[in-house]
């Protein structure tokens, strides 16, 4: 629910609350201060009747007196008034009128020329019921106009004051800290909106510097550790030189040799990422992704025949404009990919269209989640050789190219599909 | 042969000296800018190894006064940076090698034989080991005078091993000269063994010597000397 809608509905629902009480409450009063007027009125007339009464004046617009019972004549005591509401029939013949009519009725008892008297006197109360209807109907009316005056309100006000809110808030969707870009932000003259927007400035640029630092950092910490690295590798090569080293110390040398190497290869693969990642490869050309192909095949030969593998492949002579190391990079990632994870008399399929590279190939299922294929030091296998980095660096070349990349596995058979478009999902049939 | 060696890592330094001093180089070596400068202007070099990065000058300048003295001379770069605009910028200058850190000394010393055997292309240079001969420009190979066939990576894992001889090479420096630094496969190492034994079998057959020792598993050596 927007913020909008939920202060609009409190709103709502407020007005009609304070609408029932206050039309309750307009409706006692009135009804009260009407009564008393009216009883007012009656008092009046009860009062003309008695002084007619007492000066003799005909009473002629009054209906005839009757005489009272004895019972009723000493019921109350003199100047007693009592007031209550009353239903009379009300019939006018040739109107068709034949209905009930509220009325107000005040019975006073008196004694005048030493006889006594039952003045009885009422009021209509309809016109008053009529009245205080109106007047409720009207408050009614009035709330409903306000409300629909509120809404139109609020909707302006949404778009218009809010406008710049939502404006930044799809930014900030898209906002990525590779961008190098700073945001942009949509100025608003509301201070709490300017404070926000300042907010989210300062945040954004502390991370994106953050993250520059840190790509930086990565970076050059892989490039000064190349030079330990090959301190360490000439020295064990130049030990290994010497004569007089026994079995065991060679083991243990070629233990320590084999480490550095790792070390070293973990630490190319990492500043390769890195540079990707920092789109250092950002010079495009024309790239053959066919020669490429046949190229990396060539210099994999040893290790299809080895495994003797078949390999399939439908490569068209579309050009592809790219980065030309980053191309190479990923086919040959790839193909060693599709033959590492292959198996004997296995097959590799090699299909190169016009929007897709599609490298299927034959392999054990696939153990743990697919999501994860694609996360730095997830690795399937256990061997050593392999450093959970390959399909990382697909994913980042395919990442700063736009492509997208699927995996997806079908009878033992894995496919690995880079399209020549946006966005990626991962699937697992 | 003379050879300047450019590395301000003194430790790095020795041990490329110490690997080259044994192949019949003459081997001078220079820490900083100021002291590669002064020798390159002084003295005349076949080889000059240089370190791109120097803490107080750039080798690309180094590079440009090396070609200025004598373009003759063979400049291998070597960075840690694995970037293809050094790489780019290096040759585009003049350089005729460029190998990054952290690389197999073997390695090193096969693109320097490399280089040597390119800049002296005037003369018939074979390179000969005993009964065996390779001839660089034409890729054949002979033993006692006849020739023997042999594959692309065979023929470059003789070349590297005669290169290289009396050394110990180990299995990854061998893997990774034949098949590049990008391959990360642990096959390799069995295919090093496929190539050797058919390297063995062709040069035996011929009357070849077995000159081929194996180091407890460690890696190999090409050698006439008996252990």
């Amino acid at each position: 629910m927007k913020l909008i809608e939920s202060t609009s509905r409190t709103y709502l629902w407020l007005s009609i609350v304070i609408f029932l009480i206050s039309a309750g409450m307009l409706i006692v009063v009135l009804t009260v201060v009407m009564n008393n007027r009216l009883d007012e009125q009656l008092r009046y007339s009860k009062d003309v009747i008695a002084k007619r009464i007492k000066y003799d004046y005909p009473l002629t617009l009054f209906d005839e007196p009757k005489e009272l019972n004895e019972a009723e004549q000493f019921k109350f005591p003199n100047d007693t008034i009592i007031y209550k509401d009353t239903l009379i029939l009300r019939n006018i013949e040739g109107e068709g009128v034949n209905e009930f009519e509220k009325y107000r009725q005040l019975t006073a008892y008196e004694t005048l020329h030493s006889i006594r008297y039952k003045i009885v006197a009422r009021n209509s109360l309809v016109r008053n019921q009529d009245f205080i209807w109106v007047i409720v109907v009207s408050s009614f009316i009035i709330i409903i106009l306000l409300l629909i005056g509120l809404w139109i309100l609020n909707t302006y006000i949404s778009k218009k004051l809010w406008h710049p809110f939502y404006t930044n808030i799809n930014r900030l969707k898209n906002f990525s800290v590779q961008d190098q870009e700073p945001i942009k932000l949509e100025k608003s003259n509301i201070e709490e909106f300017q404070e926000l927007n300042e907010s989210i400035r300062n945040l954004t640029q502390k991370l994106q510097s953050d993250f520059s630092n840190l790509k930086e950092f990565s970076e050059n910490a892989s490039h000064e550790m190349q030079t330990p690295l090959a301190i360490m590798q000439s020295k064990i090569e130049l030990l290994l030189q010497s004569d007089n080293i026994n079995q065991e110390q060679s083991e243990q040398l070629q233990s320590i040799y084999q480490a550095g190497k790792r070390l070293s290869k973990l630490n190319k693969t990492l500043l390769l990422l890195a540079k990707v990642e920092n789109q250092q490869f950002s010079t495009k050309e024309e790239v053959s992704f066919k020669d490429l192909i046949e190229k990396q095949l060539e210099n994999y030969e040893d290790f299809i025949l080895n495994k003797n593998i078949t390999v399939r492949k439908e490569l068209s002579d579309h050009i592809i404009s790219t980065n030309i190391i980053l191309a190479d990079t990923l086919v040959s990632n790839l193909l060693s990919n599709s033959i590492k994870h292959n198996i004997n008399n296995g097959t590799i399929s090699i299909v190169f269209s016009e929007n897709q590279l599609i490298f299927s190939n034959t392999g054990e299922q696939l153990r743990g989640d697919p999501e994860n294929l694609f996360n730095r030091f997830k690795k399937q296998s256990t061997r050593k050789d392999s450093l959970g980095l390959g399909l990382a660096i697909i994913k980042q070349i395919c990442d700063v190219n736009q492509w997208q990349l699927n995996y997806s596995c079908k009878d033992k058979l894995h496919t690995l599909s880079v399209s020549f478009t946006n966005t990626t999902t991962i699937k697992n049939d | 042969m003379k050879i300047l060696i450019v590395e301000d890592e003194v430790e790095l330094l020795d041990s490329m000296a110490s690997y080259l001093k044994n192949e019949d180089f003459i081997c001078e070596k220079a820490t900083s800018f100021f002291d590669a400068e002064d020798k390159i202007v002084s003295f005349k070099y076949d080889i000059v190894i240089l370190d791109i990065t120097l803490p107080d000058g750039s080798g690309i300048d180094l590079l440009k006064l090396v070609k200025e003295q004598n373009s003759k001379t063979g400049v291998l770069i070597v960075s840690a940076k694995n970037s293809l605009d050094d790489k780019l910028k290096g040759l585009d200058l003049g350089a005729d090698d460029y190998i990054t850190k952290p690389f197999h000394l073997a390695e090193l010393n096969s693109r320097v034989n490399s280089l040597i055997r390119r800049r002296n292309f005037d003369g018939d240079e074979f390179i000969e080991f005993n009964e065996i001969r390779v001839d660089p420009s034409s890729k054949e190979v002979t033993v006692h005078g006849k020739p023997i066939e042999l594959t692309k990576k065979e023929y470059n894992l003789l070349l590297y091993f005669i290169t290289n001889k009396n050394k110990v090479l180990t299995k990854e420096s061998i893997a990774e000269h034949l098949w590049g630094d990008d391959i990360e496969m642990a096959d390799s190492y069995d295919f090093i063994y496929t190539h050797m034994g058919n390297l063995r079998k062709k040069i035996n057959k011929l009357g070849g010597n077995n000159y081929l020792q194996t180091m407890y598993g460690l890696g190999y050596k090409f050698t006439d000397t008996l252990k």
